[in-house]
């Protein structure tokens, strides 16, 4: 009976922890969103450098809502208005990435 | 107007913020990366529910006007449609908001979960929580939803790499506002819903993928206990003629579990699309011929043919399936190259294959993606169909097959540059063409995209289509949940 309650007690745990939900309105900020989308491309090779590139906050907001050729729209349903204008602009003063210094 | 009255409605169910209906809004939607025209497919509107009651209204309210809906999870299903629909004059069911993780069993290495929920939220929860437990995913991975995937029958490159086979236990929505829970879910206050796929008579989950038979609120996944160890090793053979000789190496370590995963099968040049741009490697009239694309990856070490795969388990075992399979590929011609990374066979999400859409640029991507039979003669057959087919319209041949234990999947990137008509239309045709040709040897496809799915349905044949179109009226009468999808409509 025990090893069933601390089965159980486990399979609750999990449960209630509420999920680092990812959709609009949910985003922590910009590097939340950097880490769980553009940086799978744009820090890897598959997509330009654009951290440090300076881009103009409103090139990178249509970039991002209306996509450019190889790269993907972002939809108002994941990214709201809000924190899309937020992460523009961070984005935009961001220093560029120094080759030997990492990410 | 229908749609007008619709959308106007329906901002009163998720809130204006959450209807899309203005022509910049709507372009991204409409967005495509297959060589057919946009505005075939366009969408009218795109509504963004946060629940099932919301979906439940959305559905009484497009019954009432007669407006066919779209459902999306992510909407990047890319290189099949994005977010368009089989037919113009669809608004899309954007269920991008409900990513709710409902349950993860840690017992039973389970998980339910709802269409928003993406690979990378869902194995962010996994870590956050401490469960040991991995995921498989598609090369689109980070960005895309394992309901989505599920449910177009995709497929990763780990042991769970057929989806569907785990995948257990949906939530649908039919058109009428019926609530229905597939499997063991029927039962009042089900303790296995996600434990035993198969519940009480017909089976049901099957044809809610690549459907329009209701829309799917939930699914159960099963995860995979993280592996004592792997080990991921590179196949390599020397000539393009070797391909029948691979099949039936590969097959009998497939069908007899020693080698655990699906892999990929890569030709020369999908390899160097990795690795380098078209340019670079030709620039004469045609496709890429088979000798230039050889010697280019001979000079970089590859050869024809590479098999990227795993073997998962406790280190004995690794250490003992090992030598048989790097006998097995040595006896056969190839060489084994030991101790490679591919993220996808290990859990990590990347979206490193997508480096293919730097290959000419512009976004054109179209999969063809036959089943084969896993005999050397038919993969062998269908590889110089295809190039053949190919050649003569100038595209390039690629292919990342999935090596199953009794058919592969022939997933086959086509790459071209979407601003250029002449090379549009060129795919287009040439995706026409290889359709028909392999129809008539007899082998069918696992999936295809928007602007090819009633031309694919008709390869299955008239009962087929006939039955889904009866099962279609008699669940959706008024036809308003996706009509045309993989060909059915009312």
């Amino acid at each position: 009976m025990k090893a069933r309650h601390m089965v159980a007690a486990l399979w609750l745990a999990a449960a209630a922890v509420p999920a680092l939900a990812q959709s609009a309105g949910e985003w922590k900020g910009p590097e939340q969103i950097w880490g769980a989308s553009c940086g799978y491309c744009h820090d890897s090779g598959v997509g330009p450098p654009i951290k440090g590139a300076r881009i103009a906050a409103d090139a990178i907001t249509a970039a991002v809502r209306q996509g450019l050729p190889g790269m993907p729209s972002f939809h108002p349903s994941e990214i709201d208005d809000r924190e899309l204008a937020t992460f523009s602009r961070w984005l935009s003063r961001t220093p560029p990435v120094r080759e030997a210094g990492g990410k | 107007m229908t749609i007008e009255r619709f959308l106007a409605a329906a901002k009163g169910v998720v809130g204006g913020e959450h209807v899309v209906a203005d022509e910049a809004g709507l372009a991204p939607f409409a967005r495509l990366m297959l060589p057919v025209p946009e505005e075939e497919h366009a969408p009218v509107g795109v509504v963004s529910p946060r629940s099932v009651e919301e979906v439940r209204a959305l559905l009484r309210l497009a019954n009432e006007q007669r407006v066919p809906l779209w459902p999306t999870s992510t909407g990047r299903n890319f290189g099949y449609g994005g977010s368009a629909a089989a037919t113009p004059g669809q608004v899309v069911l954007d269920l991008r908001r409900m990513n709710r993780i409902v349950d993860v069993d840690p017992v039973l290495c389970t998980a339910l979960i709802e269409p928003g929920v993406t690979y990378k939220q869902l194995q962010d929860h996994l870590r956050a929580e401490k469960v040991p437990l991995w995921l498989d995913f598609p090369a689109p991975g980070p960005l895309v939803s394992p309901v989505g995937n599920t449910l177009e029958r995709g497929g990763g490159l780990t042991p769970y790499g057929d989806h569907f086979a785990n995948s257990c236990g949906y939530e649908v929505v039919l058109a009428d506002g019926t609530i229905l829970r597939t499997g063991m879910g029927g039962v009042a206050g089900t303790t296995s819903w996600q434990a035993y796929r198969y519940g009480y008579g017909p089976f049901l989950d099957g044809i809610f993928t690549q459907s329009n038979f209701g829309v799917v609120t939930r699914m159960g996944l099963w995860l995979m206990p993280e592996p004592p160890a792997h080990r991921t090793g590179l196949a390599v053979w020397p000539e393009w003629g070797d391909i029948g000789k691979i099949i039936d190496t590969l097959r009998p370590l497939r069908l007899d579990g020693t080698i655990g995963n699906f892999g990929v099968l890569v030709d020369s040049t999908l390899l160097l699309s990795s690795m380098m741009k078209r340019a670079d490697l030709y620039d004469g009239a045609g496709a890429v011929p088979l000798d230039v694309s050889l010697a280019a990856a001979r000079k970089k070490g590859m050869g024809a043919w590479h098999y990227l795969f795993s073997v998962y388990g406790r280190p004995e075992r690794i250490a003992a399936d090992w030598k048989v399979v790097e006998t097995a590929i040595e006896g056969s011609g190839g060489r084994l190259i030991p101790d490679v990374h591919d993220p996808m066979q290990v859990n990590e999400l990347t979206l490193q294959a997508f480096s293919l859409l730097n290959w000419v640029g512009g976004h054109g991507l179209a999969w063809f993606s036959p089943v084969t039979p896993m005999r050397g003669p038919d993969a062998a057959r269908q590889m110089l169909m295809a190039r053949g087919i190919m050649d003569r319209h100038g595209v390039d041949f690629m292919t990342g097959m999935t090596l199953n234990g009794r058919e592969g999947l022939n997933v086959m990137p086509m790459v071209f540059d979407r601003s250029d008509p002449d090379a549009t239309a060129r795919h287009r045709a040439c995706f026409d063409a290889l359709v028909d040709a392999f129809a008539r040897a007899g082998y069918g496809f696992y999936r295809t995209g928007i602007g090819f799915m009633d031309k694919v349905a008709g390869v299955f044949g008239e009962a087929q289509s006939d039955v889904n179109r009866r099962i279609k009226r008699a669940l959706d009468p008024n036809g308003i949940i996706a009509p045309g999808k993989s060909g059915i409509r009312i």
